[in-house]
């Protein structure tokens, strides 16, 4: 267990590091990193005081480890657009995409786990027909056509709700759909898949010998067993949703990290990009430990290291 | 397999077989490709099935409706955009540019996953532990977000689309050859061999790859479906194709403007992506539980 525990986190450290050298050298080796951190309006002037005062004058890994430094202490530099540090801007930006994620976890899992059981239980049926129609349309659908496709029925045709920026409730719906449906795809597929194996195994035979209802053997008993394998995917999913909202924010000008990282791009605002690259792909890394750890917990036979 | 009886007893039976040999059985693999061959006709014949170029301007002709709409023409015949260019021309040579970016990632992926893979499995010790973590480290961090930062870094062009993509898909097929051949490795006809002292590179060339082939053919295809949806969504973002040139993904940034004044110009790119994706996706699917039914296990 405690070696698993170990091999894993030396895993996820390793990643984080192999993500900060890729950001590091990136900017180094593509060109002068002045020219990138100042952005394309800056003077000759400019540029000399930013290499003098990040030490760019220094040995690469002298400036690698100024670098992690920084970022450990929150400082993302500054965004030359704003002219104010990244972390503040990401502060600002962070709710609103926490808001929309957490709003579409709760539909994705409120739509995904009924329709993957009863899709496996009744298998063959009309739910489980419609169930795997929207697996595998959901997981074709670009999220930012889909978007665009609601806009143009819900907000342009209709005038039923809003096509985009924040506001009340509905300002949420037709982010949150386009948010969760490639999720929803994916995880009522797995949980389908996962159901169908547990159905046909002898705990559950038992239990219906012994005449459990089969709503507990479904929801306590088939569920609990099944959901292991989803769990991992679960944990995935919700880091995936920032990464999502990259294209989705794009679409409804939701002002959250994910339009900040696209008007950075646009911009060429390096920092800004940097800066929440970071943080959404080392939530991804951390969020994957944490579910490994997790499951490790849960299940025994996880404990043994997968290498060996 | 011990089927589940649910509440409608027998008939799970019924259900169970139809679905096999019924309707949808015999529409899976020829309706993709059918698709897929319509798809690589499009891209290599592009500029023989329409006389229009895809990036020139035609200001006169801008925002005209599909041909079957008020306002259309038949001359364009799923309309034009703002700056007069024809959508299905545009759509002919995104099928080319999805096409091209597929093939060129794919190569690079492949080889790199490939050779990875099987030296991972065959060798083992040391060289597999190393490899492995490469690996890990690639799956660790999330592909577009990588992709995105590369573009902006390197300035958005085919060749670094393609380099981006290429290396961030490696490591997924990279893991799958490696389960494959270390499989292959205990069996007899590759024991043999190594026991009279046949020269590594003949066994793999000559018993690996050929036994491998079934389940790269399975992971390239469902990859092409993801190498397409990333390619619409970088391109999409700017930071993929760069602007004139017709991608789909290009495309939908391009009507995402002028949705409420010209639907038909984000809709049709978005149709090619999803049918092409389904496409694929189905295709994938059905070789990988017609012909290799072992992968299943490995590839889940």
């Amino acid at each position: 267990m405690i070696r698993a525990v170990l091999i894993r986190t030396g895993q996820a450290l390793l990643g984080l590091f192999a993500l900060t050298l890729l950001l590091f050298l990136l900017v180094r080796l593509t060109g002068d990193p002045a020219f990138f951190l100042t952005g394309p309006g800056a003077t000759a002037a400019d540029r000399a005081r930013v290499r003098m005062e990040l030490g760019l004058d220094q040995p690469l890994p002298i400036q690698y480890v100024t670098y992690i430094g920084n970022i450990l202490q929150g400082d993302l530099g500054n965004s030359f657009r704003f002219g104010i540090p990244v972390s503040d801007l990401i502060q600002q930006r962070l709710p609103a995409t926490l808001q929309m994620a957490g709003a579409a976890i709760l539909v994705i899992l409120l739509v995904a786990i009924p329709l993957g059981i009863y899709s496996a239980y009744l298998r063959g049926s009309f739910v489980d027909r419609t169930a795997r129609f929207i697996a595998a349309f959901g997981q074709a659908l670009p999220s930012f056509w889909l978007g665009i496709l609601l806009i143009l029925v819900f907000a342009v045709n209709l005038r039923i709700l809003p096509s985009g920026g924040i506001g009340g409730l509905a300002h949420m719906i037709l982010p949150t759909i386009t948010l969760a449906v490639e999720p929803i795809a994916r995880l009522t597929r797995l949980l389908r898949s996962s159901v169908l194996e547990e159905l046909g195994s002898d705990y559950v035979t038992f239990h219906r010998m012994k005449g459990m209802p089969e709503p507990t053997v479904l929801w306590k008993h088939v569920l609990r067993n099944a959901g292991m394998t989803s769990l991992t995917f679960v944990g995935i999913m919700a880091v995936g949703l920032l990464t999502g909202s990259v294209l989705v924010e794009t679409v409804f000008v939701w002002p959250g990290i994910g339009r900040l990282l696209v008007e950075g791009i646009e911009f060429r605002d390096f920092n800004v990009v940097q800066g929440v690259t970071l943080l959404i792909a080392s939530a991804f890394i951390s969020v994957n430990y944490l579910v490994d750890l997790l499951y490790m917990v849960l299940n025994p036979r996880m404990r043994v290291p997968v290498s060996q | 397999m011990v089927m589940p009886s649910g509440p409608f007893g027998f008939s799970w039976r019924l259900f169970r077989f139809r679905s096999q040999t019924g309707f949808r059985g015999r529409l899976v693999p020829t309706l993709p490709l059918a698709f897929l061959a319509l798809f690589i006709v499009a891209a290599i014949a592009a500029p023989w099935l329409t006389s229009y170029s895809p990036v020139r301007n035609d200001l006169i002709n801008g925002m005209l409706p599909p041909a079957w709409v008020e306002g259309g023409s038949a001359d364009y015949l799923l309309g034009t955009d703002r700056f007069g260019r024809d959508v299905l021309t545009r759509l002919i040579y995104g099928a080319r540019v999805s096409f091209l970016v597929v093939v060129f990632s794919l190569a690079i992926a492949v080889v790199i996953g490939t050779g990875v893979g099987i030296v991972s499995g065959y060798v083992g010790g040391r060289t597999d532990a190393v490899l492995m973590r490469i690996v890990d480290i690639f799956l660790a961090v999330p592909p577009l977000l990588v992709a995105l930062v590369v573009a902006v870094a390197l300035g958005p062009s085919f060749r670094n689309l393609v380099l981006i993509l290429g290396l961030l898909i490696w490591p997924n097929i990279a893991r799958l050859i490696r389960g494959e051949t270390l499989l292959l490795v205990r069996r007899d006809f590759v024991g043999y061999p190594r026991a009279i002292g046949v020269p590594t590179w003949s066994i793999l060339l000559r018993h690996i790859v050929p036994n491998i082939l079934p389940t790269l053919l399975v992971v390239a295809t469902l990859e092409v479906a993801n190498v397409i949806l990333t390619e619409a969504s970088l391109s999409f973002l700017g930071a993929g194709i760069p602007s004139p040139h017709a991608s789909w993904g290009v495309m939908v940034d391009d009507g995402r403007a002028l949705i409420a004044t010209g639907w038909w110009i984000a809709l049709f790119p978005g149709i090619a992506i999803v049918i092409t994706v389904l496409a694929f996706n189905a295709l994938g699917d059905w070789l990988r539980d017609r012909f290799d039914p072992k992968t299943r296990q490995v590839l889940s």
